[in-house]
């Protein structure tokens, strides 16, 4: 029975370590800055994902859950600074597809296996919680302390998603939605 | 359990944007190659681009301080100024009911800063009301507004952000917070730069904390040290398992 339990305990990676590789991998995006910083990021949380076994299950109800939790994230934005639409258009597709990478591998990471790995060792509560200041402070060395309050709730909102969605994805469609829209807001 | 977190999350998103909005950007995202820099006076190697673009935005004011943050920037893409007025940041005439803050390139000749190359347009930040002029509040119980301004290339070690008086330059502590960005605190109103230091000319200042191209090494290090580590971590755990089998 220990020899069976060892492998399986072996296979799960434990917090700290998921937690050392997502430091490492904001440390190198701040490091390197621009689209090379942000691949780098992208690269090393994918890995950390893989590694981390976050299985990726697209359901009716992650999308439809993703899309509400979207819905719910860009309202404030949009009564707060309307509809400004400065950026050009022309540039938005390419844009989009990079956005919507790095965007679908943080959840993937942060609320597929670092949630994952903190729900088993703690519980989904502490889960959400730590992933939620996790993706907050992450954005603070980019835009500034300014962003923390927001970005924490974003947070929240993002593992509310990943709860009620059953899978990390329901929280990268409302990520991914919100990031997309705020092109429109800028 | 799914019900609990659902609203307070969405009660925790209201609170945060209704005691501490931040304007843009929203979430995140990854960044765009930029259009060439627009120069007011182009030195002699840039390529034709169209001018420079002034930026204004209108706040709301009340009780002698602006109620509303915003960002000010300029149109080109992305923005070569961005300024952060954070609420309460704004002293205005007790009556005004409007600020307007506008960012605008100085196409008049500024004396060169004596301790380098201007490395950007210079920026007039202003801020006026129909009643009178506005000005930062010092009184310290509001956020301080902040720039952050974009320069033609990457090349470091980076510009450092200078302020011009109208007599004397000085600068400011500068951070690097993007491939050519670097931000600063808006310590005053009125004309602003990216300043490329001359080593002969450029004695070191007191208020100069610049930490720019400077730290970025140490951080690539350290980070890739984080993920070596990880990965050092993982592959233990793997080979471990297989042994086990």
């Amino acid at each position: 029975v220990r020899a069976s339990r060892a492998p399986a305990r072996d296979r799960e990676l434990p917090p700290l370590v998921l937690a050392l590789a997502f430091a490492g991998a904001v440390l190198l995006r701040v490091g390197l800055t621009g689209p090379a910083g942000a691949a780098v990021f992208a690269a090393v949380l994918a890995a950390s994902a893989l590694a981390g076994r976050a299985g990726c299950r697209v359901t009716a109800r992650s999308w439809a859950v993703g899309l509400l939790a979207a819905v719910l994230l860009v309202v404030p934005a949009l009564l707060h600074t309307g509809v400004q639409a400065t950026m050009p258009a022309g540039a938005f597709p390419l844009w989009a597809l990079g956005t919507a990478a790095v965007a679908a591998t943080e959840e993937a990471f942060l609320r597929g296996a670092f949630f994952d790995a903190v729900s088993r060792r703690s519980s989904p509560d502490v889960a959400v919680v730590l992933a939620a200041v996790a993706f907050a402070v992450m954005h603070v060395p980019l835009y500034g302390v300014h962003v923390l309050p927001v970005d924490l709730a974003v947070g929240l909102v993002l593992g509310a998603a990943r709860l009620a969605g059953g899978s990390w994805t329901a929280a990268a469609v409302a990520h991914v939605g919100a990031d997309l829209a705020g092109w429109w807001l800028l | 359990v799914i019900r609990r977190w659902v609203v307070a999350a969405a009660a925790a998103l209201l609170t945060a944007w209704v005691l501490a909005p931040s304007a843009v950007p929203i979430y995140d995202g990854i960044g765009n190659p930029d259009e060439p820099y627009r120069w007011v006076h182009p030195p002699a190697h840039a390529r034709d681009t169209p001018p420079p673009t002034t930026a204004t935005k209108t706040l709301r004011a009340s009780g002698g301080r602006n109620v509303d943050d915003a960002y000010v920037n300029t149109g080109e893409f992305g923005p070569q100024i961005s300024v952060y007025i954070p609420v309460r940041a704004l002293d205005t005439p007790d009556n005004a009911t409007d600020v307007e803050v506008t960012v605008t390139p100085v196409r008049s000749a500024v004396p060169p800063p004596p301790d380098g190359t201007l490395a950007s347009n210079v920026y007039r930040i202003a801020a006026t009301t129909a009643a009178g002029p506005a000005s930062l509040d010092d009184s310290g119980d509001a956020q301080r507004p902040a720039f952050r301004m974009r320069a033609p290339d990457g090349k470091q070690p980076g510009p450092v952000a200078e302020h011009f008086d109208g007599t004397t330059w000085s600068r400011v502590g500068t951070s690097r917070v993007g491939f050519d960005v670097y931000q600063a605190s808006l310590t005053a109103l009125g004309d602003w730069a990216l300043v490329r230091l001359d080593p002969a000319k450029a004695a070191p200042q007191a208020a100069d904390t610049s930490s720019t191209g400077s730290t970025n090494p140490l951080l690539i290090a350290v980070g890739a040290a984080a993920v070596l580590l990880a990965a050092a971590v993982v592959a233990i755990r793997v080979a471990r398992a297989r042994r086990a089998h």
